[in-house]
């Protein structure tokens, strides 16, 4: 059981790595980050709401995750948001008659095909974790002395 | 389980749902939703040859009428002689005298007619030289930097500067004129007008009619363009058959003295080049009428007669294995050649009957 409450502990630090560092990269250079989203077609409406929004949601779900009572509700606020960008790619790559970036730091720099494979594969960690947390969350209940 | 299950695939349904109605709601794209009318039938294009090219940087640098010239971005030094039929002749070391001039990778090379001429505007820097010799000169100018500069006599050239400095004022685009034997660059603040500033509405495509000894400015975000003297003096205008009068672009201020556009790319006039007395300007968008695959496997071209300032004719550019033309040129005998990433291929342009009937 030890290696699954590990999974989960690793997943988490990943997710709050992930989201605090996007995060406070959009907010770093929030003119920038508005100007990229301007130039999506799917966006650009909202771009200065989205701007704020994005990484205060980001902010939020890390704090969840950090709190182990509400654990579980920020795993699903991660599989949410990521399974959302993971679309916005999706639709992006398929539909934008040109491809803008508007993903913080280091993370614009990997490019779209990348990108998507990174969300498939945190959007996956996330469904994961959502189950083991689940089994563990069980058999805390039916086994007290596990934990 | 089964409610995990379930919480999962409704929070996927929500997120499918937001999408959806963002796509829905999205702004339409720009280049398909306008209301004018493209006359396609006045001109067909056949393809006459083609060459492969070694990378994907060369540009067109000038047509003569048995010679056509390529170069590569950032290499002023080197020049590709082909003759008319793209057959590939000679690679040709110029010889400049760089002295302390460092090129950028913004320098490019023209050749027209006579001379060849070398100009780098973030350097300053225009060296010119004789086709032949292949020997390239500096000429005298003063230390103001231009976007760009185009040739209208000997020692003449138009040049668009941007002025302004960073944190004091916003950037202002505007045209001048340098005479390269006092080195005096002579500003026409007025010539352009800018709508929403003076910066992103200004950007354009300067060109020079030797027919008509004059210059034609295209604005690229509205569909203007102007007819300009030697002095610069502003001595016609016209519009382009869309109807976007009014720039469709929002600049945002992103860090001090950097701006950049915060909205989908609302670009009308992509490109243009003057031939004879006609404007030809490669549009960003579709016309009422249009087919949606014709637009989006070819480049449309719109040519205008710069004395009646009337829309003549179109005609697309296909693309060539997925690759839109990148950019054209038009030299003698009706010839159109065009750079598709590492292919140059040539077309002839043939008038129908149907031509400037409209």
């Amino acid at each position: 059981m030890k290696r699954r409450a590990l999974f989960i502990e690793i997943v988490i630090f990943l997710f709050v790595l992930l989201f605090l560092y996007a995060a406070g990269s959009k907010l770093i250079q929030y003119k920038e980050f508005v100007g990229q989203m301007g130039k999506s077609f799917l966006v650009s409406a909202y771009a200065p709401i989205l701007a704020w929004l994005v990484p205060v949601i980001e902010i939020a779900i890390s704090i969840l995750l950090l709190i182990p009572r509400f654990r579980l509700y920020g795993l699903y606020g991660s599989f949410f948001i990521m399974f959302l960008f993971t679309l916005y790619i999706l639709v992006i790559l398929n539909f934008a008659p040109e491809v803008p970036c508007s993903c913080g730091g280091i993370l614009s720099n990997m490019g779209w095909k990348p990108h998507l494979l990174f969300n498939v594969v945190f959007t996956i960690l996330a469904v994961i974790s959502i189950f083991i947390h689940n089994k563990e969350f069980v058999s805390f209940r039916n086994n007290p002395s596990v934990t | 389980m089964n409610r995990i299950i379930i919480t999962i695939l409704s929070l996927a349904g929500v997120g499918c749902l937001i999408m959806a109605v963002l796509f829905y709601a999205s702004a339409k794209d720009i280049r398909y939703t306008q209301e004018f009318v493209r006359l396609t039938p006045g001109i067909s294009i056949s393809k006459e040859a083609e060459s492969e090219l070694s990378f994907n940087d060369y540009y067109l640098a000038g047509i003569l009428s048995d010679k056509i010239y390529l170069a590569r971005k950032g290499q002023v030094d080197r020049i590709f002689e082909y003759d008319s039929s793209l057959i590939f002749l000679s690679e040709i070391a110029l010889d400049i005298d760089t002295g302390a001039t460092r090129f950028t990778k913004n320098a490019i090379i023209k050749i027209d007619s006579l001379n060849f001429i070398i100009q780098d505007g973030a350097v300053p820097c225009i060296m010119k030289g004789r086709i032949g010799y292949w020997k390239a000169e500096p000429l005298k100018l003063g230390s103001d930097y231009f976007d760009f500069a185009v040739p209208i006599s000997n020692n003449t050239f138009v040049v668009q500067i941007t002025a302004g400095e960073i944190g004091r004022n916003s950037p202002k685009k505007m045209l001048g004129i340098i005479k390269t034997d006092s080195s005096i660059l002579r500003l026409a603040p007025s010539v352009l007008e800018g709508q929403i500033d003076e910066y992103f509405s200004n950007v354009g495509f300067l060109r020079y009619s030797k027919d008509l000894k004059c210059s034609v400015f295209t604005y690229a975000y509205r569909n203007q363009y102007i007819l300009l003297d030697s002095m610069l003096s502003v001595i016609g205008s016209g519009r382009t058959i869309d109807s976007i009068s009014k720039v469709k672009i929002n600049p945002i201020e992103i860090s001090e003295g950097k701006y950049t556009l915060a909205s989908t790319a609302a670009i009308v006039n992509i490109n243009t080049q003057v031939w004879n007395k006609l404007l030809m300007v490669h549009s960003n968008l579709m016309g009422n009428l249009e087919f949606r695959d014709i637009f989006d496997n070819g480049s449309p071209v719109d040519l205008y007669d710069l004395e009646t300032k009337r829309y003549m004719a179109s005609f697309y550019v296909p693309h060539l294995d997925n690759e839109k033309m990148q950019s054209f040129m038009v030299g003698e005998n009706n010839n159109l050649l065009v750079i598709y990433g590492n292919k140059v291929v040539k077309y002839r342009i043939g008038f129908t009957k149907h031509y400037g009937r409209i």
